[in-house]
């Protein structure tokens, strides 16, 4: 290795180590207590329940019309349905079909944090389209459209129960539909 | 192993991880929060690969935090004069102003000593991805460093 890389590889070391340094890593403790609470001690509990009806607010808000009572507690496979995207940096909620608990999926944030990945000049990206189908009982295929300077590139993503990974796929660039 | 084990196993390495992505003092929030996301679903022994799994899960979280408040986590370290071993504030804040992608592969590969192949599993990505990360990284630094 050259000099100038050993030089660049051993800040990264030195900027590393005094953040790590500062983190604080509190007693163990299970299952955990996110610092929030922690701090504050809701006396409410974040329950399923309420997480869902959350979501079903949400989803009612972005609809317009409600998700559970448009298509029934469990959509069915082939069931497209599209959420308005108006903003970049609130949660886009996006139901999916499961049956206890349908997790969300930050479609907006990930679309744009997607596009900008892969074009990473893209200017102001913003989601102006998402569209989706139920494939089976626990996924859904979304497309996100995000606009940027006038152009509109679609990206893809297979989304399921277990939405914490996420994995997306570019589509080119092309007009942006009405 | 059960799912207590799994995350003690893990706990402070994805902490020490969220805390280069989200700064020093977020990082336990960010693992103690995507760790019961996780739970509320199901069980940590129930994954394929935990550890993977939940570096995931806490990349996505951080990157999830940052679009939010579009601000970078330097309020929560403190920079300081730079003493003759010390990097000056500017190469900090080129660091962290680094991409979490850019930053997350870089702390893997150099300050957690993995391989291209090791950081691309934990991170979800092809190996040609994280290098390509590594490689617009160092070139960001360099020219902070202005090392020729």
């Amino acid at each position: 290795m050259s000099p100038e890389h050993d030089t660049v590889t051993r800040t990264f070391q030195e900027i590393y180590q005094r953040i790590v340094d500062r983190a604080p890593i509190t007693e163990f403790e299970w299952p955990p207590v996110p610092e929030v609470k922690r701090a504050t001690a809701q006396p409410r509990r974040f329950e399923p329940g309420w997480k869902v009806a959350a979501l079903a607010f949400l989803i009612t808000a972005a609809f317009g019309v409600g998700w559970l009572a448009a298509s029934g507690p469990t959509p069915d496979v082939g069931d497209q349905f599209e959420v308005q995207a108006e903003s970049t940096t609130e949660s886009t909620a996006v139901p999916v079909p499961e049956s206890d608990l349908p997790p969300s999926v930050n479609a907006a944030d990930a679309a744009i944090a997607a596009a900008l990945r892969e074009e990473p000049d893209l200017e102001n990206p913003h989601v102006t389209r998402i569209v989706g189908i139920y494939t089976d009982d626990t996924t859904v295929d979304l497309r996100v459209q995000v606009e940027s300077d006038g152009f509109c590139h679609w990206y893809g993503v297979t989304g399921s129960v277990d939405q914490d990974v996420l994995e997306w796929r570019g589509g080119p660039a092309g007009s942006c539909e009405p | 192993m059960d799912d207590e084990q799994i995350f003690r196993k893990n706990r402070d390495d994805l902490i020490r991880y969220a805390a280069v992505l989200v700064g020093p003092t977020a990082g336990e929030d960010v693992v103690s929060t995507v760790v019961l996301r996780v739970l509320a679903r199901r069980r940590l022994g129930d994954l394929d690969d935990a550890r993977a799994y939940l570096f995931r899960a806490v990349l996505n979280e951080c990157k999830t935090r940052l679009s939010r408040t579009r601000t970078q986590p330097l309020g929560n370290v403190e920079i300081t004069e730079p003493s003759v071993d010390e990097p000056r504030p500017e190469v900090f804040e080129a660091v962290m102003g680094l991409p979490a992608q850019q930053r997350a592969a870089t702390y893997l590969v150099y300050w957690a000593g993995m391989s291209t192949l090791e950081a691309a599993e934990l991170m979800g990505l092809r190996p040609g991805t994280v290098r390509r990360y590594l490689h617009l990284a160092r070139h960001t630094l360099k020219g902070v460093l202005d090392v020729t």
